[in-house]
Formats: C-alpha cells, structure tokens, sequence
C-alpha cells in the first residue's frame, strides 16, 4: 500500500502544471466557501444580535389576545403593566425588564412625511434590555422629545431641535397630531430603527394614545440560550398572555437566512462540480499517458486492482491537498474578515434591503464548514478518478504495452 | 519438460479485419535453456513470448510451465504467475520514469512482499554489482543511456530469481557493441543464476550468442535449432 502511495504521489508531482491547475481550482473553490460560510454566519449573527438589543429582549409577553396580523393594534395592549413587572421582578432568572408601546404614525415636518413606527420607551429601563441608549450619536430622549435615525432626520431634511409633527390614530379612534422637538439622534446597526422608527417617552406615549398599560414587555434572561427551559416557567406564571423568545419571534427572520444559506449550497455544488470535472479529466490523462507503465506494473505482477488504486490515491490526495491549502488559505482570509469585517452599505445601502444589518459587519469561524468543505472535496475527489480507475480495470497488459511497442 | 507450448493459435482483431498471428505452435524448452525466437519483423516473435508470459492471452492451445497450464486462467491469478514466475525485458526498457534506478530494480520485490527493506537493499546491490551499474542507483531512467536502461531492466527482472526470462527484441534500440554487450551479460547471468532465457530477435549478430535457436515466419514455427 506504502508503495503504491508512493507512486501515486510521484506521478502527481511529474504532471506539475495539471496538477496545479486542478488543485488550484479545487483550493480556490474551498477559499471561496469558507468565506461565504463565515460572513453568512457572521451577517446571521450580526442580525440576530440586532434582533435582540433593539428589538426583542431575550422574551417578549404580550396581552392574551394579541392579533399577529395586527400587532400595532390597541387591542393589543397590555392593561396592567404593574402587575406583570412585578412578577418577572420575581422571577430569579429574569434581568432586566421594560416595557414598550408602539404605534403607527406619520412623521413630516410640513414639507417631506415619512411613515413611521412610533416606540414608546422608558429610558431607564429600557437601558437594562436593550441597547439604544449605546447608539446615540447626539442628544438624548427627553419628556416631550423624541429620539429619530440619523438616516430618517436627512430623509426630512430635519436635525436636532426641529419640530417634527407626528399623526396617527389614538386608542379611541381618533386622528392625533403632536409636534414633537428632535432631541437626539441615533445611528444603529439596524436600518430599521435608523429609517423609520421614532423613539418617545413611554408617558408621553400612553397619554397620545390615550390608554394606560403597554404593547409588550420585553425582558433578558441570564442565559439566552435557555429560552426553551424557561418558557415553561414563563406561560405558568402568566397563563394566558402572549410569550415569546426571541427565538420565535425571528421565525420569519430566519426564513430569510435559510435562502440565503441556500447560496452556500450552490458554492458547494460549484466545488464538488470543479473536483469532478477537473480530476476525472487529470486522472483520465493520467491514465492514457501512463498506458506503457500501466502495461509494464501488469507485467511485472502487479493486479488491475493495485494499479486501480493508484490513481484512486491520485484523486484522494489532489483532494486532501486541495482542500486543506483551500482551509488554510480561506481560515488566514477570515481571520481578515473577522477582525476587519466587510462593509455593506455598498451592497445593501442605507435601507438594509430588508435585512436588519448595515455598515461593517464582521466574519466568524464556521467549523463545521471546515469539516464539510474536506469531507465533500476528497469525497468528490476520490469518486471522480473511481471512473478513470475503473477504466484501468478492464485494461489487459498486452493492450496497454501494445499501444506504443 | 520446463516449458511446452502446444498448438497455440493467436488471432488479432481490429475492426472488422482479422490477423493470425500465431498457427498451431509447437515447442518445448528445457530448464536453464538460453533460447533465441527468431524471425522477421511481424512474424509473430513478440505475440509467442507475451503468450508464453501471460500479458496476452492465445485464443488456443495449451502453455504448461512445469508441468501446470497457464493458459485461461483469471486475471487475478495471472497477476500472480507473472510476478512469482516471469521476469520481462522490453525493447524498449519499460522502467517506471518517477521511480530512479534503485526503486525500479526493486519494484517487484515489492509486489512479492515476501523480502523486508535490509534484505532488498541487499540484493539490489548485489545484482547491481552484476549488471554493471554500481554508483547509479540514485539516477533517474531519464538520466541513462538506453545500455545502461537495459541492464537496469534485466536487473528488474532478475532480481526476484523467476522461472523463466522472457526479453522480447531486448538489443533492438541499442547499438551493435552495447546489444551484444546485453547479450553477452545475459548469457552470463543464465549460466550463472540456472535461470531459464528466451528472447526474440532479428538481429543475426545477437542470434550467434543464442545457444537454441527457434525460427518463427508468419505466425508458424519453421525450423529448430542450436548454434
């Protein structure tokens, strides 16, 4: 077996240039998927923390009869907000907690309107949920202020201390204005909340909308990871209302990262097409060029099945080498990628094309990616010189030793 | 007898043309015989000698080694009487190019797997002692003469001590004196080791060192002989 390793890996060393080209496309290909795999899972990453510090918390609960198809109904709300915080304030595992008002508005300033998602915040306490107060660039929220983008404060041409009038539909029914001061603004990593979000006072919210509890209260855990644990505890200490992970709320969230894993698929399909058609091609040269030699093994004892191995060892190495200098190279890439991290904005713009990530947004270590990227090269790799090999099984001495004597 | 070939027919096809190049042959060689097949080019020399070594298979007859017929067997056990009982010159040399002179000469000890690395290396200088090519054992075959590739084969074959050598035209692409020098180290080599010879040629200057000569024209054996 040593030996004929040792002459498959001669004869990969004599065709140099074939070699390396087949190689080369090989590496190249498992260069590109590990890439892909750590911004994928970088970007997925990137988003669900976005997820979580400016939207969800760890859980969210809700009044019973929240509607999913209308989530910003006043139906919706939360009717004694008290009570409910005081009972997760009781609960060990439970960090902090706030609650949250939100409704739809209209946000101009007499010459340019947006359409807006109104957030009613407390800033003390939304502090220990989530992470806003982090991304404040200028100003802050204060009573009868509002907190806005940057990217929605250029998109109405307003800054801090304009007025900007906000309309919408108060919990009676009726059509509400309020001319509200810019008093801070905020540069996320979330186009969301810089495009079309404007933050408030949760007081000055119930008093607009006219009611007194919450849309939800948002709460962390101590481990974000034991969502399914607690949730349990969670329903049994609030029957009936409306609980959620993060976990669930995101379902739609993830959809949206499961195609975008699907592209990772074709680079895959794109690597395991390379192996195959650049080294059966290898291999079947290989095996035409070497018909004397083939011949000579024969005749000097050496059965179709040993010969069948060699050039089945010439497939597993082009494949082992290939894929390894690909990992290597493509990991000393990454490690750019997740130090550095690749910027967005000239893919997606300053509106996130509906992901919740924007900017520079950094790689991370997909192992399993390793794992899968040598398994299926070297798995091609073999599988695609089986078929030159196999031809060599059906070769007889005389027939090989004939072509060139 | 060593070695009887009996009414052993060969018929080649290429398309829809069919050539015979083998009619009935009849022959016998004694153990330890230095026997030359001569004839023409395309007389059938090459076919008989691939016939009698099991890399061609005849479409009839028998080939008894020893008593035991060769001929029909399976590839796989054809594999094994030509590693444990041929050894093969090429007119052309057939080394291994990626292998150098050391690794050719020991490739079918290899396949034997019967020697281990200190008793290999041993007789591979031995028999490199023989064959005139002491101090060359690191050399690529590409870094040789087409003499000195010669006697590197005749070394390849002789070093696992077969049956029978079997040397299809082995002074063909050399020139007269290092052809006859070949000729020369091979009959050495069979007086010396008892190893059965039979080489085809038709080169009357080497025909001369042949001590049995057996005639081939056409496919059909014409005439017997010692010189």
């Amino acid at each position: 077996m040593k030996y004929l390793l040792k002459l498959s890996i001669r004869n990969i060393l004599r065709a140099k240039r074939r070699t390396l080209l087949t190689f080369t496309m090989l590496t190249f290909g498992v260069i590109i998927y590990i890439i892909v795999e750590g911004m994928l899972e970088g970007f997925d990453q990137a988003s669900f923390r976005n997820f979580i510090d400016f939207e969800t918390g760890h859980f969210k609960i809700r009044s019973g009869n929240f509607d999913e198809d209308h989530p910003y109904d006043t139906d919706n709300y939360i009717q004694d907000t008290g009570s409910v915080e005081r009972k997760l304030a009781a609960l060990a595992f439970v960090g902090g907690y706030t609650s949250r008002i939100h409704f739809i508005a209209e946000a101009d300033n007499s010459v340019d309107s947006s359409p807006v998602l109104v957030t009613g915040i407390d800033p003390v306490r939304d502090r220990d949920v989530f992470s806003l107060e982090n991304f404040i660039v200028t100003g802050s929220l204060e009573r009868e202020g509002i907190l806005i983008g940057k990217s929605l404060a250029n998109d109405l041409h307003t800054t801090m201390g304009d007025g900007l009038f906000i309309t919408f539909r108060n919990s009676r029914g009726m059509y509400t204005s309020a001319e509200l001061t810019i008093t801070g603004l905020l540069q996320t990593a979330d186009p969301r909340i810089n495009n079309s979000t404007v933050f408030i006072n949760i007081g000055e919210a119930r008093e607009l909308m006219a009611v007194p509890g919450s849309s939800e209260i948002s709460f962390r855990v101590d481990d974000f990871h034991k969502t399914d644990e607690y949730k349990p505890v969670l329903e049994a200490a609030f029957p009936g209302m409306n609980i959620r992970s993060w976990r669930e709320l995101s379902t739609n969230f993830t959809a949206l990262m499961e195609m975008k894993r699907k592209s990772s698929a074709y680079i895959l399909f794109f690597i395991v097409t390379i192996a195959l058609v650049g080294i059966i091609n290898t291999i079947l040269m290989s095996v035409y060029e070497k018909r004397q030699e083939i011949g000579t093994l024969m005749a000097l004892g050496m059965d179709q099945m040993e010969v069948r191995n060699i050039f089945l060892f010439e497939g597993f190495l082009i494949g082992t080498l290939g894929s390894i200098s690909g990992i290597i190279i493509g990991t000393l890439i990454n490690l750019y990628f997740i130090y550095v991290g690749i910027d967005y904005t000239a893919m997606l713009g300053d509106k996130g094309m509906g992901f919740n990530v924007m900017g520079y947004v950094k790689s991370a270590w997909v192992f399993s990616a390793y794992a899968k990227a040598l398994t299926i090269s070297i798995t091609a790799s073999v599988i695609a010189s089986y078929y030159p090999a196999k031809k060599v099984m059906k070769m007889e001495p005389m027939e090989c030793l004939r072509t060139v004597q | 007898m060593f070695l009887t070939v009996q009414n052993l027919n060969k018929t080649y096809h290429a398309g829809k043309m069919d050539f015979q190049a083998l009619y009935d042959i009849n022959l016998t060689v004694g153990k330890g015989e230095f026997t030359a097949i001569v004839g023409p080019s395309g007389s059938g020399k090459t076919t008989l000698l691939n016939c009698i070594g099991c890399i061609d298979n005849a479409d009839s007859g028998i080939i008894r080694l020893e008593g035991v017929n060769i001929r029909g067997e399976s590839s796989k056990e054809l594999a094994r009487l030509r590693r444990e009982n041929f050894g093969f010159i090429f007119q052309t040399y057939n080394l291994i190019p990626v292998l150098n002179v050391y690794e050719n000469i020991e490739l079918p000890l290899k396949l034997l797997r019967k020697y281990g690395d200190g008793e290999i290396r041993e007789m591979i200088m031995s028999i490199l002692d023989e064959v005139g090519l002491q101090g060359l054992e690191s050399r690529m075959p590409a870094e040789l003469s087409g003499g000195q590739q010669q006697r590197v084969s005749i070394a390849r074959a002789l070093i696992k001590k077969p049956k029978l050598i079997l040397a299809d035209e082995p002074t063909a692409n050399l020139d007269t004196a290092t052809g006859e020098a070949i000729v020369d180290l091979m009959k050495s080599l069979n007086k010396k080791e008892k190893i059965t010879f039979i080489f085809s040629t038709h080169d009357r200057l080497i025909m001369k060192h042949a001590r049995r000569l057996i005639e081939i024209r056409d496919g059909k054996i014409h005439g017997k002989g010692r010189t």
